[in-house]
């Protein structure tokens, strides 16, 4: 048996012990008369007999009843399943705390209630009594009687909380480098005016915000005109005057048809360019063992701009290739197991 | 995590869990592998897929929905798969004239398809015809490759990376090997064929210690011969990137650190060299400087130099304190 596994060296077994893996470099030769199915069993039962002399030559220890071993490392190399994880991105608050040095304490988790005079829970099962949970509060002398405070209270509430959650979707964003669709009109805050720029984008999402898209809006004195999210108007050519554009498109389109050259939608080229170094690059995709490309479906349009950008002209055959298929939209069914 | 968790949260903790679980990790959770039928897959075709699904349980699951599948031609659909079910192992079978009987093992990276090898299967021998021999649940097997196409042929040696991703079962530090049930082998023969054969493992202990002396194998199902046909191969930026090892995942070596015999923990300390300036001697009275003294110590040292004191000048050149000894110097006088 040792002396199995000492030739067995000799040939260059690799033992990978963390995968329990053997991998023989000689090759199985094999002659007409032999029996494959035995030769094979005689064969890996030699190795198999290797590794497991090497897993029983590793330091056991006792686990309660089982006698178990610690395995090495893994030595061969296998591809990840998913990306290393990247540093979560700081929080604008994060960030500010870092610059400012301000470092995290942890709260107490029992607070002092005053009305009860003991020791209480800040939240949960007979937590300290907070002002929300008052049940009676005084109206203020400047009030004039038409709010009520309770309602009052639970709308700044629900204000903070809409604040909140906007400060944390644009948190998200800058950590995606886009911007989030504004509304126009932000959560008002307490004790916090809102800025010109603020109060003059809400007054102009106002202004539009009607029926007939603020068209008999009437416009308030020293108001400034419109300028800024007024929707894209469609635009015609007139159908009198202007030939020589008009000629001038349709040869275009013309030629583009007969060319033989491959149209290329830069635009679209460079969107994809970007997508591809975003993600792990695909861009010299593998080659194929047997040398050929995908099968093509057959055509059956040419040219017209619905089509543009879907295939190369001119290219003999058109191909369907994984290219193409990466920028089609995904197919809307259900796919159950 | 993707953009659309980030701005829609989950709702519940354990949603929150679930989405946590498949976000990438440093160590990372042991595959999972999907086998799906296709429509055009046989009787013997679900036989092969289920089996080598068993091979792999519980980190496997068979779909048995007649999906249109063609993984050489459209990958997006294996990716779909491979997203929604967090598996990044897939299997598929189909059956037609030109490739009977046909599986294909496919892997992805970051949910888009890695590589791909496709295998028309001959002699197939399933789990069931093996009376009374079936793989042992979350067992870890033995895997042995034999043959020279392994090493040399580029696309074996991808193949085999495939076949030891899929089979080599939990990642698990400590096993017991006693338990060591089942030896999975593949013998190439050149690059055109590969014969798969299972083995369950019947050793002879020797009573005493509990080692196993000698192994003896019994063939088991799944049993087959794979011809390779088609594949895909990923790019070599691509590869590298997938095999990066995190360094939170390498362990440094900690240095200056050692065991003795005893298992006691032993350190080497090294020490900056030390500065005597900044020594703190023990103060007395008579070693104060006063100011009065200063002044005439300035005035007396050209004397002292001609009394011709040879121990303190000595020691004076021979270290920053001087001055120290000076001072005693001047006292004894």
């Amino acid at each position: 048996m040792a002396a199995a596994a000492a030739t067995a060296e000799q040939h260059g077994v690799e033992v990978d012990l963390g995968n329990l893996l053997a991998c023989d470099p000689r090759p199985l030769t094999l002659t007409a008369s032999d029996d494959v199915e035995a030769l094979i069993q005689t064969e890996m039962t030699e190795l198999a007999q290797l590794l497991l002399d090497k897993v029983w030559a590793l330091p056991l220890e006792r686990i309660e009843d089982a006698v178990v071993t610690t395995l090495p490392k893994p030595t061969t190399f296998l591809p990840r399943e998913k990306p290393i994880p990247k540093a979560k991105p700081m929080t604008k608050w994060e960030k500010y705390a870092k610059e400012k040095g301000i470092t995290k304490t942890k709260q107490s988790r029992m607070v002092w209630d005053q009305t009860t005079r003991e020791w209480k829970p800040r939240w949960g099962y007979k937590k300290a009594a907070t002002e929300d949970d008052d049940w009676v509060t005084e109206v203020p002398k400047d009030s004039d009687g038409r709010n009520d405070p309770f309602t009052e209270k639970a709308k700044a509430k629900k204000e903070r909380i809409a604040k909140n959650e906007l400060q944390r979707l644009k948190n998200v964003a800058r950590a995606h480098k886009t911007k989030i669709p504004t509304g126009g009109i932000l959560p008002h805050t307490e004790g916090k005016t809102s800025s010109k720029s603020q109060v003059s984008q809400a007054a102009s999402f106002a202004r539009t915000a009607t029926a007939s898209v603020g068209k008999f809006t009437e416009a308030l004195p020293k108001e400034a005109p419109l300028t800024k999210n007024q929707g894209k108007k469609r635009k015609f050519e007139s159908n009198l005057d202007n030939f020589q554009a008009e000629k001038s498109r349709l040869l275009g389109i013309a030629d583009g048809i007969t060319s033989k050259k491959p149209r290329v939608d830069e635009e679209r080229a460079l969107g994809r360019i970007k997508q591809r170094s975003a993600k792990p690059k695909k861009s010299d995709r593998p080659q194929r063992e047997d040398g050929r490309g995908a099968p093509g479906g057959k055509r059956t349009s040419f040219g017209g701009g619905k089509f543009a950008g879907k295939g190369g002209k001119g290219l003999g055959k058109p191909s369907k290739g994984p290219a193409n298929q990466k920028i089609r939209k995904p197919v809307k069914s259900s796919y159950r197991g | 995590m993707s953009l659309q968790h980030k701005v829609i949260k989950p709702k519940s903790q354990k949603g929150k869990r679930f989405i946590k679980n498949r976000e990438p990790k440093i160590f990372e959770n042991t595959k999972n592998a999907l086998a799906l039928r296709t429509n055009t897959a046989n009787e013997t075709v679900v036989r092969i897929l289920k089996d080598l699904c068993a091979l792999k349980k519980p980190e496997s699951a068979f779909m048995g929905r007649k999906h249109e599948l063609r993984p050489f031609e459209d990958e997006q659909a294996l990716e779909k798969f491979s997203t929604k079910y967090d598996s990044s192992l897939i299997l598929t079978g189909s059956h037609n004239k030109k490739r009977p009987s046909c599986i294909t093992f496919a892997r992805t990276y970051d949910g888009s398809i890695l590589d791909m090898f496709e295998f028309c299967v001959e002699n197939f021998k399933g789990i069931s015809d093996f009376q009374g021999l079936s793989p042992p649940l979350g067992n870890k097997p033995l895997l042995i490759f034999r043959g020279e196409s392994f090493e040399h042929d580029p696309i074996m040696g991808k193949i085999k990376t495939m076949f030891i991703d899929y089979f080599r079962g939990p990642t698990v530090d400590k096993i017991r090997p006693a338990g060591v049930q089942h030896c999975i082998t593949f013998t190439s023969i050149g690059s055109t064929k590969i014969l798969m054969r299972t083995f369950m493992i019947n050793g002879i202990t020797d009573g005493t210690e509990g080692t196993v002396t000698k192994a003896a194998l019994t063939p088991m199902g799944p049993s087959m011969d794979l011809i390779p046909k088609r594949s895909k191969l990923a790019s070599n930026d691509v590869w590298k990137v997938a095999c990066r090892v995190p360094k939170e995942a390498t362990i440094k070596k900690k240095k200056n650190i050692s065991q003795d015999a005893f298992g006691s923990k032993l350190g080497r300390i090294h020490m900056d060299t030390q500065d005597f300036s900044k020594l703190a001697t023990r103060k007395m009275k008579g070693l104060k400087k006063d100011r009065k003294e200063d002044a005439d110590e300035s005035a007396e040292e050209e004397e002292d130099d001609d009394s011709g004191d040879d121990v303190m000048d000595t020691l004076e050149e021979a270290n920053p304190v001087g001055e120290a000894y000076d001072d005693i110097g001047g006292d004894l006088d």
